[in-house]
């Protein structure tokens, strides 16, 4: 019989595996609310010094005001190196705004740390995987959303200077905390009958609805909080920023005149470049997931119609964890970037997928819909606000005399609430997503090679047939890596022999096999497919034991003995 | 003593001569030490392979600083092997500061990089010559995890790489009839029938079936660039800037928006044939868009498919055109909806390099040089196709030299450049046979015509700079329209030949427009409006801008007129309300 050798032995470590002995107790953060820059940082030297063996924490680059930009690698010291198995890469705060990604990344980490030898689904995953976390890609702006007067939007942007205006000023025209409540909402203008374009929505005073059929309108919506600083008849029109770092990546990158926000040439900043750096550095990553908000969606590429539609067998393995994902987080919906969002070009995913061969999601945290469970209303949405927080969300109408409009009132949703979910909601929503990031894990590509079939074709020359499984959903190799020759193809060599002949079998039954005509010893197969097998085919010369390799840039190494007899 | 010697050593460099990475490198340093004040030399990067980057300002005394007048920018020999593009950049550095007390060195600065990519710049001159473009990196080009373990050979020691031909049946390639030395590719349809494969000389190192595939180096900077950039090659880069030599070139022109020309020196010319673009060659108003619904509701117009130039008016008539910010042009319309990028040179700008290419051929001529051969089209994600669609510039690329007529008319006369076949038994037993085309006979010239060639782009790069656009205040108007209350006009031109924006940087709106602010003296305000008029684009002779402006304000008020553009100069005018 031959003796199986995985150089992983999965199976039996996972099963003894004990939970792991912190060295110092670890941090133990809420999942109700955001957290500041600093104590996420903190959170994460924390795991880091609690769990040595197991986190490393690293600064892969720095926001664009000096902060550092953190990096979070998690794998079992005793099943490899991180780099030999395959790993999932995941992020937040890409857009600074978008704040709970954060708290889903810190989610992940405290989760599965503390859970592994105690949940045998995780500890099998965490035995065989690596995750990389990178909670704050955005980190500088992520900083100033909590310390200068933000609104849910804002600030999104890099840290870039750009002129908005195109007046020769930069920035010189910001949003302003007119009321100094420490907020940004909004103005509006009561105006004579006929001046305006609304009127008070009549079930709720507080809000505008848009005059419609023979109505005149009394109400003018003078848009966020601030003054026309620099007098060109323009407000709030040049504020700090603005480059959206998600429309940066260098895959179907646009330049600005296609695609607002872009910059100038692509990965020019350095929060963007570091993440796309860590991604050439580690190319084990077959898995890539990054938190935004809102909207409740599981989005993939392409983030444009005219980009490269992605080829059959990858859809296949994305629709695999989509669907399930919209299962697993309710009122999420599954789709691709451009026809269910909108277009948008050179962001983390396209990147990812289509330079690294990375099988990457876009998660937009949060939907209204999880407030009443229903398609909230304007009118629902301020209800929630009376009824679930008792007022805390929403920041009253207060009159205020504006140096160019005059008599105005301001007022609005404060910038924590609408994109990020109440506490009560986010511990949920921390939960779900992190969990479908371990489902998309679990779907990490596992090869086992599988018992030969040895058949004696002359004195010492054997065929030698290898049966190659995988049995997630996600192939060893994207079948977009092998068309733009993103990085070499999985290679079987066999130790002990001299491989006379090699292929891949395309039909075992009927004997067909598919030759290597060159460097036999050095058989290169275009990955394992998601959910199937790939078998090898070699003609041996020799005798006695032999070893099979089978070394994947993504899924790791593996060997097995095979004897020729 | 040992000076003299150096100086001695610096002026027998000729024209002639083509400079290894480390002989420009002490050239520049000399310059610079020799013209202080005049010229700035800086090192703006390392390449892959840690060698400097190095960028020269040349600018003379003058009222503007270097930094806001219009400028050229020259950048050379970024493919590695048009090492006749570093000798054409050098020897303007050396007419400009012969030159440095000239009027145009007081207006006008040049930026010159004339190895953009220092790990490739040596192949000229290395034991073994081909045409290298690789930078210092590491790169498994052929995707087999092995790196650079299959580069070409020098069958023959000849100490050059060229071609190697293998009698084949299942060949493609046939001796060309009039001319045995030549291979040609056979056609199928004239009932050709090939006899040969056509390789570059080398082995087979890896024994994986394919020659020479995969060289010792890393990637090609000028492949590197985001405009029409491959996303299946793995020589252009894992992403496009991804390579340090690329950033550098582009961080440098991207903090210098004074920038009004830019020469490529690189294999392309781009004024013996016209530029024809990187896809199909629609003019901004025959692209396509179909609006978004809610955007289509916002203007008022019908969600459909329009050409932009059916949209554009209906846009201009929508009144929420009033609140769009800046000059409402078509390319703005197009971009606002969506019409992608631009993929071949707006017609307009293509009349100003059929201009160009008026005087450059003439220079050409004059050198005794051939102005009829016509020009490779710029690299795909390469330097120039950036610079025009990404950087929104007038970018022009030439080649320096090519040969005159048919390349074997050319070796036979200059006896010299054509290896003949030659047979060679590989390693492995087979036999092949290595000559062909010296691979740099085509694009180094010899002594001789190297001088006339970097003497005549020298002279054309000089005249291109005395072309720059040129704003002027052109005239300025005061009325008094009731007592205190003033009617304040002025225009402003383009007094120079090259338009201030390219129609392209029209679409890209990657400079500033052309500016003219009226300067509010105290007790002075505007009875309402604002203080800038703008324009994207001011043609040489024809564009105007005209600000105008109603002023409450005591007699006598001096206020200022203020003209701003980012290459092509500024102006002031004190204008006193009486």
């Amino acid at each position: 019989m031959m003796r199986i050798l995985m150089s992983l032995g999965l199976a039996a470590m996972a099963w003894g595996a004990e939970p792991l002995k912190p060295v110092k107790a670890p941090p133990d953060p809420a999942f109700n609310r955001v957290y500041p820059n600093a104590e996420i940082e903190k959170f994460l030297r924390g795991y880091a010094e609690a769990y040595p063996d197991w986190v490393k924490l690293e600064a892969i680059g720095k926001g664009g005001e000096g902060d550092p930009i953190w990096a979070v690698t998690i794998t079992n010291p005793k099943t490899g190196a991180h780099g030999t198995k395959p790993a999932i890469y995941v992020d937040g705060a890409t857009h600074a705004n978008e704040i709970q990604g954060t708290e889903v990344c810190l989610y992940l980490i405290n989760y599965t740390l503390k859970n592994y030898g105690k949940l045998a689904r995780l500890t099998e995953l965490m035995d065989r995987a690596t995750f990389y976390v990178v909670p704050m890609v955005n980190v500088s702006s992520r900083r100033k959303w909590f310390t200068q007067p933000a609104t849910p939007s804002y600030p999104r942007t890099l840290i870039a200077k750009i002129d908005d205006d195109r007046d020769g000023k930069v920035d010189e025209d910001p949003f302003d905390d007119l009321d100094g409540d420490g907020e940004i909402t909004t103005m509006r203008k009561k105006v004579p009958l006929g001046q305006g374009r609304y009127r008070l929505d009549p079930r709720d005073a507080r809000l505008l609805v848009p005059v419609q059929g023979e109505e005149l309108g009394d109400y003018l919506m003078l848009g966020q909080e601030g003054i026309d600083n620099d007098g060109d008849g323009q407000v709030n029109e040049d504020p700090p920023g603005y480059v959206d770092p998600n429309r940066t990546f260098g895959y179907g990158f646009q330049p600005r005149y296609v695609q607002a926000g872009a910059s100038d040439y692509p990965l020019q900043y350095p929060e963007t470049r570091a993440v796309a750096e860590f991604g050439l550095k580690h190319p084990n990553i077959i898995a890539v997931q990054s938190f935004h908000n809102s909207g409740g969606y599981i989005l993939r590429g392409p983030g444009a119609r005219s980009e490269r539609p992605y080829p059959p067998s990858d859809a296949r393995s994305y629709d695999l964890i989509g669907k399930e994902g919209e299962k697993m987080l309710p009122f999420y919906k599954y789709g691709v970037i451009y026809s269910m969002l909108y277009t948008a070009y050179g962001g983390t995913t396209d990147h990812y997928y289509g330079r690294y061969g990375a099988f990457a999601f876009t998660n937009e945290l949060n939907t209204p819909k999880r407030l009443f469970h229903n398609d909230a209303t304007a009118v629902e949405t301020m209800k929630f606000n009376d009824e679930l927080t008792q007022g805390r969300q929403y920041a009253e109408w207060k009159p205020y005399k504006h140096p160019q409009y005059g008599e105005i009132e301001i007022g609005g949703f404060k910038h924590d609430t609408l994109r990020p979910p109440e506490g009560f909601l986010q511990e949920e929503e921390c939960h779900r997503n992190a969990s479908f990031v371990l489902f998309h894990a679990h779907h990490l590509p596992r090869l086992q090679l599988q018992e030969p079939a040895v058949v004696s074709v002359g004195p010492k020359l054997w065929r030698v047939q290898i049966p190659v499984l995988n049995d997630r959903g996600l192939p060893s190799m994207a079948e977009i890596a092998r068309i733009l020759k993103l990085h070499r193809p999985d290679i079987a060599t066999v130790q002990g022999a001299k491989v006379v002949a090699s292929g891949l079998v395309r039909d075992a039954y009927l004997n067909q096999v598919e030759y290597q005509t060159n460097r036999p010893e050095r058989l290169m197969v275009n990955g394992v497919p998601a959910l199937g097998t790939t078998t090898l085919f070699f003609l041996l010369e020799g005798n006695g034991e032999v070893t099979v390799t089978y070394e994947s840039v993504k899924a790791g190494k593996f060997s097995r003995k095979v004897a020729l007899r | 003593m040992k000076i003299l010697a150096l100086l001695l050593v610096v002026a027998a460099v000729g024209l002639g001569q083509y400079d290894t990475f480390a002989v420009a490198e002490r050239r520049l340093a000399e310059v610079a030490r020799q013209n202080p004040g005049v010229v700035t030399l800086e090192s703006i990067g390392s390449s892959a392979g840690g060698r400097k980057i190095y960028a020269l300002r040349i600018a003379g005394p003058g009222r503007v600083t270097p930094e806001a007048r219009p400028a050229i920018f020259v950048g050379a020999n970024l493919v590695g092997y048009h090492n006749a593009g570093t000798q054409a950049a050098l020897a303007l550095v050396d007419k400009l500061v012969t030159n440095k007390g000239s009027e145009l060195l007081s207006t006008r600065t040049f930026y010159v990089l004339p190895m953009l990519n220092p790990d490739a710049h040596d192949s000229y001159f290395a034991k073994v010559k081909w045409r290298n473009s690789l930078n210092g990196a590491k790169l498994d080009r052929d995707r087999d995890g092995l790196v650079g373990e299959d580069g070409p050979n020098d069958l023959n020691g000849d100490g050059r790489i060229t071609q190697m031909r293998i009698a084949d049946p299942n060949g493609v390639y046939a001796p060309l009839q009039t001319d045995a030395r030549v291979m040609k590719a056979v056609d199928p349809l004239k009932g050709e029938r090939g006899s040969f494969r056509l390789l570059t000389e080398g082995i087979d190192d890896d024994r994986d079936g394919a020659y020479n595939e995969d060289a010792l180096g890393g990637y090609r900077p000028d492949k590197n660039f985001a405009h029409a950039w491959s996303d299946d090659d793995p020589e252009a880069g894992p992403f496009p800037g991804s390579e340090p030599e690329t950033r550098a070139v582009m961080d440098y022109v991207l903090a210098r928006r004074n920038i009004a020309l830019a020469f490529v020196f690189g294999p392309a010319n781009n004024l013996l044939t016209m530029p024809r673009g990187t896809g199909p060659s629609l003019e901004v108003g025959q692209t396509r868009v179909t609006p978004q619904p809610q955007l289509a509701q916002a203007f008022g117009i019908e969600a459909r498919a329009y050409t932009v130039d059916e949209i554009f008016p209906l846009v201009q008539q929508s009144p929420l055109a009033r609140q769009m910010a800046g000059e409402v042009t078509k390319e703005a319309v197009a971009s606002l909806f969506g019409a992608g990028p631009a993929t071949a040179p707006a017609a307009e700008d293509v009349r100003y390099y059929e201009a160009l290419a008026g005087d450059y051929k003439k220079g050409l001529a004059q050198a005794g040089l051939e102005s009829k051969r016509s020009g490779q089209q710029s690299a795909a994600g390469g330097l120039q196709n950036w610079l025009y669609y990404h950087y929104g510039g007038m970018a022009v690329e030439l080649d320096v030299w090519g040969v005159p007529g048919e390349a074997m008319t050319y070796v036979d006369q200059q006896k010299q450049g054509f290896v003949p076949w030659t047979p060679v038994t590989l390693p492995d037993g087979t036999k092949v046979e290595v000559g062909g085309l010296d691979s740099f006979v085509e694009i180094a010239p010899p002594a001789a015509e190297l001088a006339k060639a970097v003497a005549a782009h020298a002279d054309f790069v000089e005249t291109a700079a005395t072309k720059l656009a040129t704003v002027k205040i052109l005239s300025s108007a005061v009325e008094e329209l009731s007592p205190g209350v003033w009617r304040v006009k002025a225009t402003a031109g383009n007094t120079g030949y090259l338009p201030t924006h390219t129609q392209h940087a029209v679409r890209t709106r990657t400079w500033l427009p052309v500016r003219l602010t009226l300067g509010l003296a105290a007790g002075a305000t505007l009875v309402s409006g604002k203080t800038q008029a703008a324009r994207e684009r001011l043609t040489g002779g024809t564009g105007q801008l005209t600000g105008e402006w109603l002023v409450k304000a005591a007699r006598g008020t001096k206020l200022g007129l203020i003209l701003e553009s980012q290459n092509a100069g500024g102006d002031r005018q004190e204008i006193t309300l009486q």
